[in-house]
Order: C-alpha cells, then structure tokens, then sequence
C-alpha cells in the first residue's frame, strides 16, 4: 500500500481568492468557543500584520478596510469534491478527509503511469491547473502521509519514510478525539489534545520515543484506540477509509443542429430532458426542489432560468406546467443552439404513507390540501415572481408599521404544519402561547386597512380633510418609540370621522422623538392618515 | 353607560367565532356542497338570503360581487366574521391586488388565521385576472377577494366557473357603476355607507333585488365612542351619598363633551379622551 | 391644584426603574409635587435615599412597596402612615422575600390577613381584568382582596396615552359598580424625566435578556412614565382624583427619622442604668489598664467621653462593641478596634483597643459630633480565620431575628456596563467581549472613547453616541443587593419590622435591604465585623513559638520599641510585614527612617493618596531633616494653637484629625461644623459643598490674623486630603500590627513565613516571593512531599540540631540572642497544589499515619485518590519520595486507574521503564504552573544567556549604578499597581533571580504599551535609573513582551523541519 495525500492548507480562503486577485486586505473567519477569529488570510492582510488565531475585533483594528468572510464549509466540501473528481483518473481508491485533504491510493497504479516519479509529476501538473495552494506527501500509511502533509515545508521532499516520522513531534500528531467523525463539518481538526499533553507530560518530545516503548505498557496508559492510531500510522494495522464516490446530480444537454427561435419550439426538447430526468429520479426515489433551464444562444451566452418548487418535485407532469408558465414572461433575443436541464437539489422522495389504503374519507386530508396549497403557490410565483406572492405574519413591535411583516408563503404553510403536530402533543403549551398573545395585542382597535405610507392631511382653520372634513372620535393613542433603529417613531394616533361615516385611522407628527431632536417646520400640516376602520 | 370595545364584544355569546369552534362538524358540507351557504355572521343578511329551504348566507363555490365606489366603508368588517370561519379551513384566503395593505394586526384580532393569509401583488389586470382564476380553480383556497376593476363579462364568467371547479367563493369589489351592467354573479350587492353601513342586493339565487337594510357592524360602538371614567369617591369611610353627590358634578361636562363629539361641529374637531378631557385640535398643532 | 406621586418605581426595582430615588425626589420637588412615594417593588432598599434627599428639598416623603400574586392578577401599593404601618410593611417585605432565592419575591394574597392591617392600599387594577371577569376564581381573589383590604383601599387610575386606557376605564368603572371604591390618580412613574426612556428600555431588556430590537412590546409604547408636569397631570384625570392624592397624604405622618435610637438593651445587668453600668465597666478597665492610676489629663478625657456618651446616649452602642470584643478575647481570638471612636479613653478601658490613647493625640469630636447627632463608628479588625465564630455569636446573643449584616450595593461599573448595554442594543458579542477586556482596570469612565476608536469603531455614529450617553447614565446603577464584607446591624425589636430582610445567596445567610450609608444616615447601631488576614498570620505565629519554642507570646509583649526591629524597617527590608509592605511604603522607610512607635503612625498614614496628592510628604521629610540638625526650637508656628495642633507631625498637616482641629481652632469651626468638612472632603462627588467649607475657612483664618499664603496652603493640603485622608486612629490601630510584624519578619523569620504562607490569600506578596524574600533571608524551605507535608506548612527542626536545645532555647533569653542559626526549616505543605483538595489532602495524611505508606498503588487505595488527584501530586512534583521525578511519577500514575475499579490490589507485573528527567527550566515551569513557586532555579536565571537580555543588569547589580543611568533589566511580572493618587502613573514589579525590581510607567507609555503590562509574564525593560538614597526605581522607556521564552524552556529543541 502506498498513499500519496494532497493537503490544501489554504482551500477556505482560496475558494474566494483562487480565480481573482484581491488587491484589498482579505479574511475568512471562523467562529469557535463563541469566538471570532480569523482562520485565514491573503498576503494584504498578513502585510498588515493579520494572522490566523487573532480575533475579529482585533484584526479590523489592525486593519480598517479587511475583508472578512464567514466560513464557507458548504463551498469548501463542494470544492474538495470537485477537486477529488478532477483527480480521479489517477485512482480508484480515493478518500476525502474533512475539511481539506484529499488521499489516494495508489500502489495499484504505479506500473499503468510509469512509476511514483511519473505519477507524482502527473497529478501535480493536473492541480496546478486548478490553481489551489498545496501540499503533497507519500507515505505507506493514510495517516502518515496526512500528517506530514501538514508538517512538511519542503517541496521536493514527498516520499516520507520511517526515519521523518520518528523525528515527528508529539504535539504535532494527528491523534483525533474518538468521536471526532461528529464534530461539525468543516471545522479544524479537532486533536485529542488530552493525550498528547499527558504524553509531553511525561517527558516523551518525538513519537519515535514512544514506537520505541512496549505495547501492553502504552496501551494501558493511552488506551486501545490510542494504540491502534499508532498501529495505523505505522501501518501495523489496515487503515480503511470510505471511499469517495462522484457527486451526484442530474445534468442533460440537446445540442440543436438548427438554432431554434421560437420559445415554444423549446418545449419538445425539454420535455425529453424531463423525461430523463424522471427517471433519473424515480430509479434513486429522489426528489428536487429546484430545476434550472440552461439555454445557450448563438453568442455563446448563456441564459439560466432557475424554477423553484414550494415543495420537492420529481415528475415532469408537475413541472411542465411550471415551465410554461414562466416561458409566458420570457422573450428570446438571440437564436438558441443548446438548452439542458439540470436538477442539483436532490433529496430523498417524501413517502406519502395515506395515499391509496388511508381510513380517512376526508377528501381534503391536510397533506393533501397542503400540497394543493403548495402547488397554488409554485404556480404563482412561477408567472408572478416570488416577490409579488406573499403572506401576512404578526412581529413584536409599537410601531404600526413594524407590528406586522410579509412572509413567504411556503414557510406559512410549514408553520402550519408544525403548528398543528404541536397542538396534538402539548396543548397546555398552546393556551399559555395563546394568552400571552392576547395580552400582548394591542387593546384599541386597528384598522383593517393600513395604508402602505402614511399620507399627509390638510389642516386648514383648525380643521383637518381627506375627501372632506374630518372630526376625531377618540386618542390619542401615543406612540414614541424605537430610537435604536433608523425608523424612531413619535405619534399621537386618533380615530377619526368622516363625513360620509368612514372612520379613519390618523395620527399627528410629534416633535421630537427618542432618537433625535428634530424641528418641524409649522406650516406644514403634521396630520397623516394611516388607516381605514373599513 | 357601559362601552365596550372589540374584545368584549367578541366575547358576546351569540356571536359566532370561528376560533372557538372546534373543527367543524359541517366543515365538509359548507365547503363542498354545492348548494351550500356559510352565515355571514350578520342575521339580517343571512335572512335575506333564505331561499329554497338552504340556510341563509354567503353561497359556496361562487362568485358574489360588491358594489361601490367607497373604499374603506366597512366593507372589510362585513366579510370579516365569514372569513373568519374560512380561515378555519386548510386552504388559502386570497387577495389579489388589494387596494392598501390588509392590516395584520387587526385581522388577527379578528380572529383570522394569518398562515391562511395570501396576497398577491400583480400588477396589470391581465395578471389579476389570471391569479384570481388560478387561485379560484386551484381548490386550494376557501375565498378570493379581488377588485377586478374593468373586467368584461367573459372574463367574470371566466371566473364564476373556476369557483364553481375548485369549490372556492370568489368576492369581487366593483364600482357602483357596475350594478348597471349584466353580470355571470349569482350574488350582487351594493354596499354603501352614510353614518351607518347599508346594503341593497340586486341580485340574488332564487330572489328579487331588495330594499336597502342598514346592517350594525361589528365593534362599531367600540370605534366610534370612547369610555368615560365613573364618579369618582373620594374616601373610603365616606359615606356613599356624598359619592354620588360628587359623581354626578364632575360627571356633567363630561357627557357634554362626548355630546359635542358626536355632533360634527364644522369649526374645530373636538376630541375627548378617556371621558374626562376635551382638547381642541388647534392646540395640539 | 396640588398633586402627590403615589405610584413610583425607582432604580432599586433593579432593571425595571430607570432613576435614582434622589432624582426622583428632586425632580418631584421641582415640578412643585408636594409628595412622593417610592414604592419599589417587594423592597425599601431605595428609601432612605431618597429620605435624605426629601429632607434637602421639602418634599413630603410616604415610604411604600408595590406588590404583585404569582399570577399576576392583583397589583397594589402599600403605604406606611405611620411607624406601625411601617413596620408592617418591612415585615411584609421580609415574609415575601424570604420565600424565595436571592432576588425574588412571592407575594401571597392570604398574607394580607395577617400583614400591613394599617397600611394604606393602592390597587392597580389588571388590564386582562374585562377578559377575566368571568372566571370564578379570579374573582374570587379580587373579593378576598377588597374585603380584607376595605376602607383603607383605593383604585389607582394610571393613563399613558396607550392603547390599554380606555379598557382601564372601562375596567375601572366595573370594579366601580361592583365594590364602591375611591379612585385616586397615580403614574406608575419608572423615571423622573422622559429623556430617560432609552435607559429605561435598555434596562429593560437587560432584565429580560433580549435585545431592545427584540423585545418588541415587552417596552413600553412611549415614554409617559415619568414624572409629569401638574398641567397635564390636570389634563389627564378628573379633579377629584387629583385631589385624593392629597387627602391620602395627608392621612401619612411617618418618616424615617422615628427608627433612631433602637439599640439592644438586654447588656445592662438588671437595677442598674446603662450609663452606669458603663461608667462601672470603665473603671474596670483604668484598674487594669493603669495599676498605678492614669494621668490626670487621662482622667478629665474620660470624664469628658462620658459626659457625651451619656448627653447623646450612646451608652448601648459602646457596651455592645465592648461585649462583642469581650467574646473574641475569650475565645483568643485576636481583634483590634479601628477608627476614632475605638482609639478613644473609654474603648482603651473597654478592651476594644491596644493603643495607649496616651501615646497619641485623638479628636473626640471627629465619631461623636454633637451636631449631626451621627452614631460613632467603630470597625473591628478580627482574625480572617475566625471571624465567623464572632458572626455566629452575634447571631446567638441578638438572635436572627435582631442581627443581620447590611448589604452592599451592587452597581454598574465600566464593564459591566459595556458588557449589558452593549448586549441590549445588540452589538456584536465579540466586539463587546473586545470591549470590556480592552477597558482596563486603571481605565476612567471618560477613556471608554479611546477605547472604541482604538477597536476601530465611528464614534460619531449615532448609535455609538448613544451608547456611550446610555453607559454614562447606567454607571452607578443599583444591579443587585450583596452581602457587605462585615457590616452589622443590631436593633432593640425584630428588625424586620425596621428594615425588610431578605436572602443572600449563601444559604442560610440573610441580608438587610439597606447599606453601610443608609445605616449611618438613619443614625442605626452599625458595627463592622472586619478580617484581617494579619491578625491570623500574628495568631498562627504566637501558635506555632509556642508549640516549638514553649514560649507564650502576646502583641502588647513584644511592643517594646526594639531597634533592630526598626533598622530592619529602616532598610525597606519589610516584605510581608502588614501595611508597609507596598512598593510606595518601602521606598519611604529609608526616607522616613521610623524609629519609634510614632514614627510607624506616621509612616502608615503619611503614605496614602492624600498626603502624596495634597504634597506634604517632601515637605515633612525636609522638616525632619531640619530638626534633626537644629532641633525643634527652630520650628515657628503662626500661633500657639496652632503649633499645638501640628507640632507633633512638625507643622505639617497629616491627619484628618488634624485638619479639623485646624478648623477648630484657627478658622473658628465649630465641632460640628469641622466634621461637616470632613465628611464633604471624603465625598468628593460635593465639589461644591466643599467649596463653601474652604469659603469659610480662608475667611476664619484671615479673620484670626493667618496670612493668606498661610490659609492657601491649608486649603490646598485639604484639597489633596480627598477622600483618602486618613484619620490618626486608624494609622495608630494599624502602627501596632506593623510593629508587631516586623518584630516577627525579624526574629522569627521562618515562624513568620510559615504563618504568613498558612494565611494566604492576604497581602501584597504571592507565596513565590514571600517564599523568595525567607530564603534570601537565610530560611531553608523544604518542598512539598507525599510522605511528610501537612495541609498547612508546617517547621521542621533541621538534621543535626537537638530539640531539647531549641525547646529551652527562649525561656530565659532576650530578644538580642534570637539567632538566624536556630531558625527551623519550613516544609511546604499540600495547600500550595493546585486543584488538591482539603479533604483529599487529609485522606493522605490519614493514610499515611495510620499505615506508613510504600507504594503509589497502597497510597491510591488507602487514600482513595482518583486520576486527578494523582495528577495534581504528580504535576507539583510531590510524588517525588515514591515515585521519583515527574515524568517516571506520571508514567505511574497514568496507569493507575484503569485497573483500580475492578480489583484494588491487582497489582499487573510491568517492564522496568526508565525515563529521562524533566531539564531544569522544564522542572521550574511546572513548579510555576502547579504551585505558585519554585524551589529550584529561577526562570530568569535559566534564561540569562539568552540573546535576549544581552546585556541586562541583574537586581543585585543595580545598586551599583547612577542615577539617571540607562538601563537594562527582565525579570517575570509579579506585581502591576495602579494607585489612585499617582496620576497616572503604574508600577510593575519584576523578579529575577537576585530580587525584585521596581518599574515606573509613565502615563505616555502607558498608553503606547498597554498590551503589554496587561499581557506580558516575562517583560524585558530598557530605562533610567531614578534614586534615592536606597530607593531604586527604573523609569522604563521602552517595554518587551519576552513571554514566549519561557515557553522555549520546556521546548528540548527545535530543530525539526
């Protein structure tokens, strides 16, 4: 068995950083123990004498205009991903270790690519390619190679063998806690630091000091597992990784022989594309929850048109519809000479237990209706945008205009669903939620319309008008809250009658509010109506 | 006399609520037969719609239109105890394109369910038109309201058929203009407001137009008069005679001043707050 | 129309109101109210506060509390008209919170059967009341409440202009109907102007743990909380309920003033009178005290205190510290009484002090003022280690129900604040933590902008603005009560019926609601319970002569003036010796040179921020030095009187006590008058008051012939007195326990050391250096050893020297023939490891006697140790004597317990293995880390060739050096002071191997290098040398971060790569 590791030590900033050149101070943060700190950083910020471990407000002090971006583990995982797939010509056995190295096996193709030398200027040359900053090591066991891929300086010195890693220190061994699998993705390696501290504190510096010590003796200090990472390392024991397998999605092309030019034309292709789709999906029982629609023209543009489900969908019937409708709204500027379909948010297909055999008669069961729902919901937004198709949600807020916000639809309905699994268990819960509601709702009445900004009233001799005169009924209700944000209100709120019998919803300016002390000029009428009692 | 605002009206015991009912015994019937009805919530209304032995109130899988050229009438608080009970079902309660923002707190004081809640914000009529007949056939929604402003007969009958297909209650606000023209409607009213909400039906299933009735609102009392604080006493060893005493001299301005609230004068808006005050608007600007 | 505030909410509802009570108050009184109720909820912690201010602006003040049931359905205040009312309402307040854990309070609706039948109720009626009045049991409760509550109850009425009002009124003409109450206009105030809402949501969400975004209406919807204008009070509510306020108060009558004099009467023996029975206690005491009869002066000074303890009658306060101090001797437990009031004629008979009144001069007049009728003060200083003997008998003698310590306001500091508002407003968490950290403990309020410009922050962001203006107002923000070091309360009847009691959050402790100041300001018997770390290390010492020398010695034996005692002191040589030890101390003992007992009261007071800042320590040293070339003769005073005031420390005024005779007798202040002064010169946030005072004495003095520069010179003396002036009493209380020490530093250096190290944590030193100072001192210390250290450190007799000798040794010698040569060894004990416990540690010693113990596995089991503690014993290397050095000890060790659970003495057969020793620096480190010390090598001294300090001077090298020569020096960081008085200066104490040098930060530097001092364990310094005859500071100009080297020490090498 022979390993050879590649190392990207550097891979969260350089997903970033890889295919353009920032010139500005830039780097990427990491949050642990409820810390910020930087993980990583470009050569700007090092000049500016950022480095990793520091934390966030120190680094911006020692640097006002730093970039900073947050980890980005789902990108990285993508990334290695991506890479391990490039490479994977070169063997059949390769392994991805979190969050950033890549091992593969490759004793079985030393003679197909004309020994190690060949080998390793081939795959090196092939990431060199990509771009990314790394290192790489041979070794003859996966934990040996890992290791000195992360010690090693030296370039040319790969092969690593028995002597380096005797001279390896301790603390920098590679010893992972026993349940290091759960720690969360993406994180730094998580060392059982426990364990090598406790070694260092009996004096031992090189791990060459401890192969040298009897087995049963270490073992009963260390424990097996600590035993059989040596064993591993040293390659007395079979190391078996979890082999990498290529990512999966569905993508399919048409290339057309004649540019089409018509939307419509489109359809007959991408009818065949979901065809295959679906079966892609059926055979794997997947679902996805967005598609998108890749149309290439003539000037080698490409246009993306990206459908969002409101729930997982796996069958053309219920997509088709979907495309028509968003095809309504779109016009073709250039010939199209290429469309493909391609499906990346796969998830597991949601099992409909009460589908054919359910007891219940009810026509409209709630997972039913709910999809129905849901589907209304795909269609519109499908012609209509997501923007223009939304739903109401109350907010903890004085302010009128703050007490209340638009939703998204789709989360209404999952809101209603958990709402309802949860009034099953605990309904003692709900009353209390429920009381502590009401006595929080506001005790005067609102109006049933509000009016999107609040519109200025005449005031003229001492009388205010909209459509006519208008005499105040009751308030004022005052409102003179919310100095920490931007949008400081300070109001006095009346009902209002007007003559024709609309009750109105109206309020007067005050002067100063929390936030700040701003004079208003007098001749301007400082009435607004806000609301109608309709 | 006592006032009483929204809440306590709500917790009258012949009002209907829709929250208080558990899940409905004739929940099938009223969304799904077609013949069937839902109470309006307002027992005059629901009379006049009495017909062939159904019981009165709002028809299901239909369309019914409302017509007037006020906005802001009470015309929301009219719908507002059916819709209520429509937000007990599982299915979407539909605006397109409404004409101001439908106010979240106050629909849920109502007792609307707002996860049942859908706005739609189209912005030419041809997408109005098109989202109110999606949504309508869709059966995905217990009611849409919509203000089709324009629309033709076609595009209405259009309409009333996809409510009928997807068993929904399509509520169309039209001019009073409108009232002239034919319509697909099954139910047309005309809705207008002078101190009070009134209401004609030109149109009903099985019926001849009818006279204008007034219809109290819901939490109008509330809206339109204010709470005034009761003879206050002064100690408690005091006898009561001299409490009433008190009450009723500081009592009497009081009432004057609610009085002049609700004459409208034409110079300066009176305004009385918590019964004991009157400010002149003139001195708040 | 005339308008009170019933219904007030201030700062001690902690995080609910946002105004002081004095604010308040203050405002209250401006806006022409005529009075005000502070009714804090479940408390009286903020009254006496605002009593005091009441009485400033004329405001009528009604002492009430808000209380709230669990389910929060009914809401009311509760008024006191009247001392029994009062009394209730504490009682009340006590009943609630005793309930409960600390904080918290439950109110039960039942309890107004039994409690405050005479207090006057408010009910603030529920805004869920038109929601829940069909519920039974709801009105039940509200039936209950009125009924037991009736013709004393009215409704409180509260408009803010929110959407709850109308259903109020509704609400309230309901409960009209039903229970025919009277209405009364209140304000449920939370601050005494509006502009404080932004405080008041802050706070707010602070208590609620969210951020002011988030809390959402969990805020109130405006700011109309406050107090408001009488216009628009009249505005808001109909007459009469205007006028009920009035009529309520004037059915009030109470004020606090009524609770003086309530002392503890029971120690007055039957058919006699207290003033008798102390005037008997007093002659006992002049017996004793003097065999051969006192002085005449003596004589007439007592004959004076008692005069005026009988006029004032404070006869109950002496005889209760004199009985409690009678306990502590009984029970031989050092005590020392401090203050004025203690170094009186009467507290030297009563046994409260050692100091001989004789030998120093006391103003009587400074505790007992005739005018402001103010209680005396006295503190007693008791062994640290004891002091909870002398709580428990107080707790026994006055019962719990009459004893209680007072609490001590917890308010909003620099960090806290930060750490809160910031949270509240939602600032990042990280940039928050940065924050606080970056504010540092020396850090004024006004350095907060720095701060946040150095973290990069806009300033003139508006939100910062506001920050930083809600952090001024939240400084001194009451956040909780807490228990006061050792303050008591003693009361003649239940003192729960004189101030609400509630819990502390040690069990089984109880604290009052009101402070050390409140106390004073009521004029309550308040007496300090102090520990004093010296007191143990002076007991232990006596203890451990006696068991190894057989001699008894006492602290009033051994004040015999010795010079060799004060040619120690004189040298500077005085670590570990009480009160001198500082580094401001020991660079004046060469200068001042004490060579008798006085010289030590003036040495104790003379190095304090005051006489530094006021510059009369240059000035006193001149003169010194003059008298000792002329003689006093020389000296001129302007007068007579005043020669007599400051002749005794040389013209120069360095006693508080001092600047108020001053006052007396040169300016024509009356006693009264003078202490006036000395209490706005310790309250220095008065500036103006003190202002007036100055006025007053400039004037007095001219008018009295003084010159000018004469009177200026006074004043600006008084200026830098401050708050930190420091009366003659307390520097004679402490002049004796310096004697005493240093007597012990110098004789007993070993005795000394074990004493000082078994009584730590205490002083200025850490173990390492006292441990540093013994050895350089010629004391061997032996190291901590499994087989024969005690918990404590312990002597040990030296190999080779016979016992009998020592034990023979003192009976019959003299002071001179204590010999270095007859020192015994101090044998560290197990206390010093890190992470041992005692019980653990006496699990060892059991063991170890019972048994004899040979093995690390029979020492396991016998001794029932886990890993951790075999780690901890490893780690200090103790397990030396069984296992031998670190390495092979936790070799051992680590195999221990893995078989241990199973069979105890499953002793497995395992290869020999050998391994390699830990190098020196490795060895020192880990001493360091897990014991505070070493025995070995310094680290400095390891390190010395390191490139590094090339060319660093070693301590013992110093003296050698110029003045103003340049310097280089290292050594780790044992001390970083910031005094008060220095402006802006801080001291760093480094050791190296050969001492401890002493660092001057300039404040520029300061600045430049604060990452530094704040960070640094081993710090290189370049500077000047600044002397003084002997004194030898290095004026540092630049500073080094050198940490990272002692981490190389255990680093074997690294050439890796």
């Amino acid at each position: 068995m022979l390993w050879m590791c590649l190392h990207f030590p550097k891979l969260a900033l350089e997903i970033y950083t890889r295919n353009q050149d920032i010139e500005t101070p830039f780097a990427i943060e990491e949050t642990q123990n409820n810390k910020r700190l930087v993980l990583l950083c470009n050569k700007q910020a090092a000049a500016e004498g950022i480095q990793a471990g520091i934390t966030l407000p120190t680094a911006h002090g020692l640097c006002e205009q730093l970039i900073v971006k947050e980890r980005n583990d789902n990108l990285e995982r993508k990334t290695l991903q991506q890479i391990a797939s490039h490479i994977s010509p070169f063997s059949p056995t390769i392994t991805l270790q979190a969050p950033n190295t890549i091992l593969l096996e490759i004793s079985s193709c030393l003679t197909l690519f004309g020994g190690l030398k060949n080998l390793h200027e081939k795959i090196q040359t092939q990431i060199q390619k990509i771009n990314y900053s790394f290192k790489l090591t041979v070794a003859k066991t996966p934990l040996a190679a890992e290791l000195a891929a992360e010690l090693i300086e030296e370039k040319n010195k790969y092969l690593i063998n028995e002597a380096y890693l005797k001279q390896i220190p301790i603390s920098a061994l590679n010893y992972r806690l026993p349940n290091s699998n759960k720690q969360r993705a993406g994180q730094s390696i998580q060392r059982d630091m426990k364990t090598l501290q406790r070694l260092q504190g009996m004096g031992f510096r090189r791990l060459g000091e401890l192969l040298a010590l009897p087995k049963p003796e270490l073992g009963r200090r260390f424990g097996k597992p600590f035993l059989i990472y040596l064993d591993k390392l040293t390659g007395v024991t079979l190391d078996t990784r979890e082999t990498f397998e290529l990512p999966t999605y569905f993508e399919d092309h048409i290339h057309f022989v004649e540019e089409l030019t018509a939307l419509n034309s489109l359809l007959f292709p991408l009818k065949r594309l979901l065809t295959n789709m679906e079966h892609y999906l059926q055979q794997r029982q997947q679902a996805t929850a967005s598609i998108v629609i890749l149309l290439e023209n003539r000037l080698n543009q490409i246009i993306s048109i990206d459908i969002e489900f409101a729930e997982p969908q796996c069958r053309k019937d219920k997509i088709l519809p979907l495309i028509y409708l968003r095809f309504e709204t779109l016009t073709l500027s250039e010939p199209i000479i290429t469309v493909g379909l391609k499906a990346n948010q796969l998830m597991e297909q949601q099992i409909k237990t009460n589908s054919l055999f359910s007891q219940d008669s009810s026509v409209f069961s709630n997972e039913e209706t709910n999809s129905d729902r849901a589907n209304l919901i795909s269609r519109l937004t499908a012609r209509l945008g997501n923007e223009q198709v939304k739903s109401l949600m109350l907010a903890e807020d004085h302010r009128p205009e703050s007490c209340w916000s638009y939703t998204s639809p789709a989360t209404q309905i999952a809101s209603n669903n958990i709402h309802r699994k949860k009034t099953h268990r605990n309904k003692e819960d709900k009353n209390k939620t429920q009381k502590n509601r009401k006595s929080e709702q506001a005790q005067q009445p609102r109006p049933l319309w509000l009016l999107p900004q609040p519109q200025q009233l005449p005031y003229r001799k001492g009388q205010l008008f909209w459509h006519g005169p208008l005499a105040l009924l009751s308030g004022p209700e005052r409102i003179d809250t919310a100095w920490w944000d931007n949008k400081p209100v300070n109001r006095d709120y009346y009902i209002a009658r007007h003559h024709r019998g609309e009750l109105l919803w109206i309020f007067k300016k005050r002067t100063r509010t929390l936030a700040t002390t701003q004079v208003q000029s007098q001749e301007k009428s400082q009435w607004f109506l806000h609301g109608i009692f309709s | 006399m006592n006032k009483i605002n929204l809440h306590t009206l709500l917790q009258h015991p012949h009002l209907w609520r829709a929250s208080d009912t558990p899940a409905i015994q004739d929940h099938h019937c009223s969304t799904h037969s077609n013949n069937g009805t839902t109470s309006s919530g307002y027992a005059l209304f629901d009379e006049l719609l009495y017909h062939n032995n159904t019981q009165g109130g709002w028809p299901h899988s239909s369309s019914c239109e409302l017509l007037s050229d006020q906005t802001g009438i009470g015309e929301l608080r009219f719908l507002m105890p059916s819709l209520v009970r429509a937000s007990n079902e599982n299915r979407w309660i539909t605006w397109v394109a409404p004409p101001f923002i439908p106010y979240a707190p106050a629909l849920h004081a109502h007792g609307i369910d707002l996860n049942k809640l859908l706005i739609i914000h189209s912005k030419t009529l041809k997408d109005s038109l098109w989202a109110t007949e999606q949504c309508l056939q869709s059966g995905a929604c217990s009611a849409v309201l919509a203000w089709p402003q324009g629309a033709n007969y076609q595009q209405l009958r259009r309409l009333q058929i996809a409510a009928k297909a997807g068993k929904s209650r399509g509520i169309f606000f039209r001019s009073a203009q409108a009232a002239k023209e034919a319509s697909p409607a099954p139910l047309r009213i005309c809705i207008a407001r002078n101190t009070t909400f009134r209401l004609k039906i030109i149109k009903r299933p099985g019926g001849w137009a009818s006279q204008s009735i007034r219809i109290p609102l819901i939490d109008e009392e509330a809206l339109t008069q204010t709470a005034t604080l009761q003879t206050p006493s002064l100690q408690p060893d005091e006898s009561k005679t001299l409490n009433l005493e008190n009450g009723i001299a500081t009592n009497q301005p009081q009432k004057q001043a609610q009085a002049q609230a609700q004459t409208q004068l034409k110079n300066d808006i009176p305004l009385s707050k918590g019964g004991s005050y009157v400010v002149d608007v003139s001195s708040l600007s | 129309m005339n308008y009170s505030e019933l219904h007030c909410i201030s700062n001690f509802s902690f995080l609910t109101g946002a105004s002081h009570p004095e604010e308040l108050l203050q405002q209250a009184a401006q806006l022409g109210y005529k009075g005000i109720a502070i009714t804090d909820e479940c408390s009286l912690a903020g009254v006496v506060r605002a009593h005091v201010v009441a009485k400033q602006c004329n405001i009528q003040l009604i002492i009430g509390s808000t209380f709230k049931t669990e389910d929060s359905n009914i809401h009311f205040a509760a008024l006191a008209p009247n001392r029994q009312a009062y009394g209730q309402l504490s009682k009340l307040v006590t009943l609630c919170r005793r309930r409960e854990k600390k904080g918290q309070y439950r109110f039960k609706l039942n309890d107004l059967r039994q409690q405050i039948r005479d207090c006057l109720l408010i009910w603030f009626p529920n805004a869920d009341y038109l929601s829940q009045r069909h519920s039974l049991p709801f009105l039940n409760d509200l039936d209950q409440f009125v009924k037991t509550t009736q013709n004393r109850l009215w409704i409180g009425v509260e408009y803010f202009y929110s959407d709850k009002d109308t259903q109020l009124t509704q609400t309230v003409n309901d409960l009209q109907q039903r229970y025919q109450l009277p209405l009364i206009a209140c304000g449920n105030v939370h601050m005494h102007i509006a502009e404080r809402k932004p405080l008041q949501d802050i706070i707010t969400a602070i208590r609620l743990g969210l951020t002011v975004q988030s809390a959402g209406v969990a805020l109130h919807a405006n700011r109309e909380r406050y107090l408001r204008p009488i216009h628009e009070i009249i505005a808001l509510y109909p007459p009469a309920l205007i006028e009920a306020t009035q009529q309520l108060c004037q059915q009030c009558h109470f004020s606090l003033d009524e609770l003086r004099y309530e002392y503890p009467e029971e120690l007055v023996p039957p058919h006699i009178t207290a003033t008798e029975y102390l005037k008997q206690l007093v002659e006992q005491g002049i017996q004793t005290r003097w065999p051969l009869g006192p002085k005449k002066e003596t004589r007439q000074q007592i004959q004076k205190e008692l005069g005026l303890i009988q006029k004032l009658s404070y006869e109950y306060y002496f005889l209760t510290v004199h009985d409690i101090v009678q306990f502590a001797r009984n029970q031989n437990i050092l005590c020392q009484g401090r203050g004025s009031a203690a170094n009186s004629v009467v507290c030297f008979c009563l046994g409260i002090t050692e100091v001989d009144p004789e030998k120093i001069h006391l103003l009587f007049e400074r505790f007992i003022s005739e005018e402001r009728n103010e209680p005396p003060d006295i503190d007693v200083d008791f062994e640290h280690s004891r002091r909870e003997e002398v709580i428990q008998y107080i707790y026994k003698q006055y019962g719990r129900e009459r004893a209680a310590i007072a609490a001590t306001v917890i308010t909003y500091r620099p960090r806290s604040a930060i750490r809160d508002v910031g949270k509240a407003m939602g600032f990042d968490p990280s940039l928050i933590d940065h924050l606080a950290k970056s504010l540092a403990w020396w850090d004024k309020r006004e350095e907060l902008k720095a701060r946040l410009q150095e973290a990069s922050i806009d300033i003139d962001n508006p939100m910062i603005q506001i920050f930083r203006h809600l952090m001024e107002e939240i400084l001194g923000f009451p956040r909780h009560l807490s228990q006061h070091v050792g303050g008591f309360i003693i009361s003649r009847g239940p003192l729960d019926q004189l101030v609400p009691i509630e819990n502390a959050s040690m069990p089984d402790r109880t604290i009052i609601q009101w402070d050390k100041n409140d106390i004073e300001a009521l004029g309550l018997l308040k007496i300090d319970v102090l520990a004093l770390g010296m007191l143990s290390a002076i007991h232990k010492s006596f203890d451990l002569i006696k068991a190894y020398r057989g001699e008894q010695l006492s602290m009033a034996g051994i004040t015999n003036e010795d010079p060799k005692v004060y040619d120690m002191l004189q040298q500077g040589d005085s670590i570990g010796v009480f009160q001198v030890e500082s580094r401001a101390q020991m660079a004046m003992l060469p200068r001042l040179r004490p060579a008798c007992f006085y010289d030590l009261v003036i040495e104790v007071a003379i190095v304090r921020p005051g006489p530094i800042q006021g510059n009369m320590v240059h000035p006193f040293l001149k003169r010194r030095a003059y008298i000792k070339q002329y003689g006093t003769e020389k000296v001129r005073y302007p007068s007579p009187e005043i020669q007599k005031v400051l002749e005794r420390t040389l013209g120069i005024p360095i006693f508080q006590e001092q600047v108020i005779e001053l006052a007396t007798v040169a300016a024509g202040f009356t006693p009264g008058e003078a202490d006036q002064l000395r209490r706005s010169m310790a309250s220095w946030r008065k500036k103006g008051e003190l202002q007036q005072h100055q006025n007053k004495l400039s004037a007095g003095l001219l008018e009295r012939g003084y010159s000018l520069e004469f009177a200026q010179r006074i004043i600006e003396q008084i200026n830098g007195f401050g708050e930190y002036g420091f009366p003659e009493s307390h520097a004679a209380s402490f002049a004796l326990l310096v004697y005493v020490s240093a007597w012990l530093k110098h004789y007993e250096p070993a005795v000394f050391l074990c004493s000082l190290l078994n009584s730590y944590p205490m002083g200025f030193y850490s173990p390492s250096q006292l441990v540093q100072d013994a050895k350089r001192h010629g004391v061997k210390v032996h190291p901590i050893d499994i087989l024969t250290s005690q918990w404590d450190h312990s002597l040990e007799i030296l190999t080779g020297e016979t016992a009998s000798e020592e034990m023979t040794f003192h009976k019959t010698q003299p002071n001179e023939k204590r010999s270095k040569t007859t020192q015994p060894a101090v044998r560290l004990g197990l206390r010093l490891i890190k992470g041992l416990k005692q019980q653990t540690a006496e699990r060892i010693i059991n063991a170890r006697t019972k048994n004899g113990i040979i093995s690390l596995d029979q020492l396991t089991q016998q001794a029932k140790l886990n890993r951790q503690d075999l780690d901890c014993l490893a780690h200090a290397n103790a397990l030396v004597s069984l296992c031998g050095h670190r390495f092979q000890a936790r070799w051992q060790v680590q195999r221990i317990e893995e078989h241990r659970p199973l069979f105890g003495n499953n002793i497995i057969q395992e290869e020999n293995i050998i391994l390699a020793s830990p190098k020196t620096g490795e060895a020192v480190l880990e001493d360091y880390a897990s014991t505070g010390l070493t025995l070995g090598q310094h680290p400095m001294l390891l390190l010395r060739n390191h490139p590094a300090f090339k060319g660093c001077t070693r301590q013992s090298d110093l003296p050698h050096l110029r003045h103003k020569q340049f310097v280089r020096v290292a050594g780790i960081v044992t001390g970083r002071q910031r005094p008060g008085s220095a402006s802006g200066v801080l001291f760093l104490t480094l050791e190296d191997e050969t001492g401890n040098i002493n660092i001057i930060v300039w404040k520029d530097l300061m600045k430049r290098q604060r990452k530094e001092i704040l960070k640094a364990q081993l710090l290189h310094v370049k500077g000047v040398i600044e002397r003084e005859k002997k004194v030898i500071h290095v004026i540092a100009g630049q500073l080094k971060d050198c940490s990272d080297l002692l981490g190389d020490l255990s680093i074997s090498s690294r050439d890796f790569h």
